[in-house]
């Protein structure tokens, strides 16, 4: 095993340009807001940062988390530097099977005690540890002894996040979140279903960097990915601001690149960088499709009505604390948003959804 | 699409933007969940900002800070939807461009929306001056007070930036 090597040495021998690299912190400083000034910077942490063991864990997943990470950014340098963690352990990518990948788990826990990263991507079920089992051993306990001497924990996609999927209503396995289990760890929530690749390459490149974990939200997350609604930057936004929604997916509306409120869009209250970093490279993303964000990346969004019915936000002061901030004089209305985001979540618990019919009444 | 003509002064643009977003907020916006009706359309702190009228625009259901083409040298606009990264308070922002049949070609960055963030008029008139304030008007540094020292942390999003701008 090579733990001792680092990124720079690594990335030079897989024939990674310098070019390449650069090119590689510049996305990264740009997407973490960093000025360009910070890039050197940012560069030098990265080639002199060891390896970092990581162990990846899969539960109650559907592989969307993997698929995403791997495929939509291979060749790019990416996820070379992916590949350049010492990924000891991951179901999908290993090489190793039977018990040799069991082994390998094992080994890379005594060797970095207390300094490896654990990714874990799925939920955990606790309705009836048989739901799930790897090796024979239930998700639940592979957990908690993985965990015990990770340094931190990322939960990749909505499912190790939120619960997810499995998590909804009705919840047949008793699906719940890492954050549900372990309580004495830093974890990161790197939502989505799935999440944005540059995102979960992001958030390595920022512990890579600095030594630790991204400022996070209300929800778990790294304020620089999660800061933003998809709504506050998304293209069709000056639409929306003047007024003028597509009613169906096939009118004038919707041929002009209009809003897609009214056909569902949760954009308003789901907070990612779709709109900004894209994906597939920058392609495009659902709304540039043509089809409104169902929100994948907020807590319990396969239970918040339907996909098709237009948000609707309750105006319900007693749930907002904007009257205390006001008062203290640090009353900018995006500041409050973000203090908000708890009491926001709150409300969109309750929110009622109409359909367009109602809308067109 | 050609740049529009310049607006005469602030005041004048302020009363065209307030008529035009309460006729849109009226015909397209009053029956929609997310339309806030004990809101109301007002402009805040509209005035000459480089070769821009800069300020504020509340409204039920959005509040941006709005930049109009206000002498020639202002860049064009792209298309609508396409971006303009321009530098703000000593930040570089990202601007969606917009056109209005009335109104014509202007920028747009989001501060707000939807509006549950508050609870009343004033609560969103408040925070609109204090964005203008941060925004659009020349530092004075505190005395004794030098230049605030760069945080080496990575700024976060905008809202993390406005949040530390006001000291929240």
């Amino acid at each position: 095993m090579s733990y001792d090597k680092t990124l720079g040495e690594a990335l030079r021998r897989q024939g990674v340009s310098r070019r390449g690299f650069m090119k590689f912190c510049a996305t990264t400083a740009s997407l973490m807001a960093l000025p360009p000034s910070m890039v050197p910077a940012i560069a030098a942490a990265l080639e002199q940062a060891r390896r970092p063991s990581v162990i990846w864990l899969s539960f109650q997943e559907c592989t969307g988390c993997t698929e995403s990470l791997t495929r939509s950014h291979s060749p790019t340098v990416e996820g070379l530097i992916l590949g350049q963690i010492s990924l000891d352990y991951h179901h999908t990518l290993q090489a190793a099977a039977d018990s040799a990948a069991e082994h390998a788990r094992e080994e890379a826990m005594k060797e970095n005690y207390g300094k490896y990263l654990l990714i874990v991507d799925g939920s955990i079920p606790v309705g009836n540890p048989g739901y799930s089992t790897i090796a024979g051993i239930s998700n639940k306990d592979m957990l908690l002894e993985t965990a015990k001497g990770a340094a931190a924990i990322v939960s990749v996609g909505t499912c190790a996040a939120y619960g997810g999927i499995p998590k909804a209503n009705p919840n047949p396995t008793g699906a719940v979140a890492v954050s549900d289990l372990i309580k004495d760890k830093p974890i990161i929530n790197v939502p989505g279903c799935p999440p944005i690749p540059v995102v979960i390459t992001g958030v390595l490149a920022h512990y890579l960097t600095f030594g630790t974990i991204p400022e996070l939200d209300d929800a778990g997350r790294p304020k620089v990915f999660y800061g933003e609604t998809i709504h506050d930057r998304c293209y069709r936004r000056p639409f929306y601001d003047k007024g003028l929604f597509a009613e169906s997916f096939d009118d004038e509306g919707a041929r002009k690149g209009w809003c897609l409120f009214k056909l569902g869009c949760k954009a308003p209250v789901t907070y990612n960088a779709c709109a900004t970093t894209k994906w597939n490279a920058g392609t495009s993303f659902p709304i540039q499709s043509g089809h409104g964000c169902i929100g994948c990346s907020e807590p319990n969004f396969w239970d918040l009505g339907g996909f098709y019915k237009a948000l609707s936000v309750p105006n319900d002061p007693v749930t907002l604390v904007a009257g205390a901030a006001a008062a203290a004089g640090v009353a900018a209305g995006a500041a409050m948003a973000m203090r908000n985001r708890k009491a926001k979540a709150d409300a969109k618990s309750k929110h009622q959804t109409v359909t367009i019919d109602d809308l067109e009444k | 699409m050609t740049q529009n003509a310049p607006f005469a002064d602030p005041e004048q643009l302020s009363l065209e933007l307030e008529a035009r977003f309460r006729l849109i907020g009226e015909t397209r916006m009053r029956d929609l969940p997310i339309y806030r009706p004990d809101l109301a359309v007002e402009t805040i702190g509209f005035r000459a900002h480089g070769p821009w009228w800069a300020g504020v625009l509340i409204t039920p259901w959005f509040m941006n800070l709005l930049l109009f083409p206000r002498l020639p040298e202002a860049p064009a606009l792209p298309p609508e939807g396409g971006d303009l990264q321009l530098e703000l308070a000593g930040r570089s922002e990202r601007f969606l461009s917009s056109r209005d049949e009335v109104l014509g070609a202007y920028l747009a960055l989001s501060l707000a929306s939807p509006m549950s963030g508050f609870p009343d008029q004033e609560s969103a008139r408040a925070s609109a001056r204090t964005a203008v304030t941060a925004l659009l008007e020349p530092r004075a540094e505190a005395p004794g007070q030098a230049a605030e020292p760069r945080d080496p942390r990575p700024a976060t999003d905008r809202r993390g930036f406005l949040r530390k701008l006001f000291g929240g």
